[in-house]
Formats: C-alpha cells, structure tokens, sequence
C-alpha cells in the first residue's frame, strides 16, 4: 500500500516531482522554463533526472509552486502525491479512533 | 542548444542524439580526409608545385577549412561563449575541459615532434619520404591542434547532449 513510486533518478541521483507538478498545474515546459529563465530543455533533463539543479534553481522551482524544496527534490524516491496527500488528511481521524 | 535548423527551405532536425553523432562522425572524416591528403601532398609532392608554393596551398586551404568549420560548428552547437542558463554552461563548460585536455598533448606532440625537424641522429638513417614526412610533422600536429581548439568543445556537446525535445513538443 505504501509502495513507493520506482523511477530512476537519472543522472542526477535525485528524485524529483516536477513533471506531477506542471502536470497538476496545467503548466508547459515553455511556461515554466520561462518563469525560471532558463531553457526549455533543461525542464525536460531535470523532469527526468538527467541534471541536478543548482541550489538556487532548486529553490526558485519551489518558490514557484509555492513548496518547500524537500517537497519537489528528494536523493530517496517519493512517494505518490496523492498518496501522500490522502495519507495525511486521513491521519487526525486515525488518530481519534 | 537549438534543435531544427533552416537552410533555405529544407529543415534540418536535430533532436536526435545519433544524428547529431552522424554528423560530427562526418565532420571528422572529411578533416582526417584532408590530413592524409596534405601530408601525401608534402611527401610526393604530387602536384609538382615547389615545396613553398605546395605550402601556401595547403595553409590557404587549411584557412578556408578552419572559417568552415567554425561556422557550421557555431551554427549547430551554438556560441560557446553566449551565456546560456545554469545547465548549458555547465555542459559547455565540461566540454571545454574535456576537448582542451586533447589540445594540451597536441602541443606537447607538436614540441616533441620539433626535435625531427632539427638536425639529428636519427632522420638520416629514414628514407627520404618518411624525412621529409617528419620534418613537417610539428606543423602538421600544431594545424591539427588548431582544428581540436575550434572544433572539438562544440563536437563533444554534440556528441553527448541526449535525445531532446522539440519547441512543439515543450509547449
């Protein structure tokens, strides 16, 4: 039930939920490569792993969706959003129980 | 990097890593080509020039070769020296370091090959081909060394950069 999602990482050795979150977001690789100032294709390569970002894109990345870091970017992988999301709103009932 | 190119109405795409991997295979082949040709054309002398004007030939040549290369090169790869965001110049900046480290043992080649072209014990026991082969070998491998500076940095991001998407595709 608590399976995680097996993706690998890339080069990059890092786990990330970027695509989850333009996809949530309605948001194209264009728009979000313009909102960060960089290329369009280093979207793609940090989707997929291939490059690990800079600390200071890595935060611009969660200052735009409005997360924190550890949110977007983990070196374990993460577990599905939504998972997680149903998980923590479940928890406080669990706990009254 | 850009991926689709325009010349006149054709359209040249190049996302695709093993395409662009056909290309700088291409570009090598025709420069190791002309290198085979010139050094025949210093040993035979094949084009029954006198040495000094079979020189400018080749140097005139290697000229318009070095002005070629250079702009298909920056045309394809891109400026390296443009500013690019943080992944592209970290790209460039590790092909850089790995394209000059081939440059630093050219010129290390280039001075040892010098010492055939000064007098020495050992060219005069060669054959006459093979002397005069050895003697234009410093300036052979500096030209060569020429060709790795302008082209190699550009051929390696090349080479590397993995498969990539189209404007299309990213909007």
């Amino acid at each position: 039930m608590n399976r995680v999602v097996d993706k690998v990482p890339g080069e990059s050795g890092l786990y990330n939920r970027i695509a989850v979150l333009r996809a949530e977001r309605d948001i194209s690789r264009q728009e979000l490569a313009d909102a960060l100032g960089v290329n369009y294709q280093t979207i793609g390569f940090l989707e997929r792993g291939d490059y690990g970002p800079s600390l200071k894109l890595a935060f611009q990345i969660a200052e735009y969706f409005d997360l924190p870091v550890e949110a977007i970017f983990a070196t374990q992988p993460l577990k599905p959003l939504s998972r997680q999301v149903y998980a923590s709103s479940q928890s406080p009932e669990k706990g009254n129980s | 990097m850009k991926t689709e190119y325009a010349v006149g109405n054709i359209r040249i795409h190049f996302e695709s890593r093993a395409r662009r991997r056909w290309f700088v295979a291409f570009i090598y082949t025709v420069l190791v080509a002309y290198a085979a040709l010139a050094a025949f054309e210093i040993t035979q002398r094949s084009l029954n020039r006198t040495e000094t004007t079979t020189a400018a030939w080749i140097v005139a040549r290697c000229g318009i070769l070095f002005v070629a290369l250079w702009i298909v090169f920056t045309w394809v790869a891109g400026d390296m020296r443009a500013r690019g965001d943080e992944r592209e110049m970290h790209r460039r900046d590790h092909a850089h370091f790995r394209a000059y480290y081939f440059v630093g043992y050219g010129i290390m080649a280039a001075f040892f090959a010098s010492f055939f072209a000064e007098p020495n014990p050992i060219t005069p026991l060669l054959p006459l081909a093979l002397r005069t082969f050895l003697v234009k070998l410093p300036q052979m491998l500096l030209m060569a060394t020429i060709f790795i500076y302008i082209t190699l940095p550009q051929a390696i991001l090349l080479w590397t950069e993995p498969d990539m998407e189209t404007e299309r595709e990213a909007s």
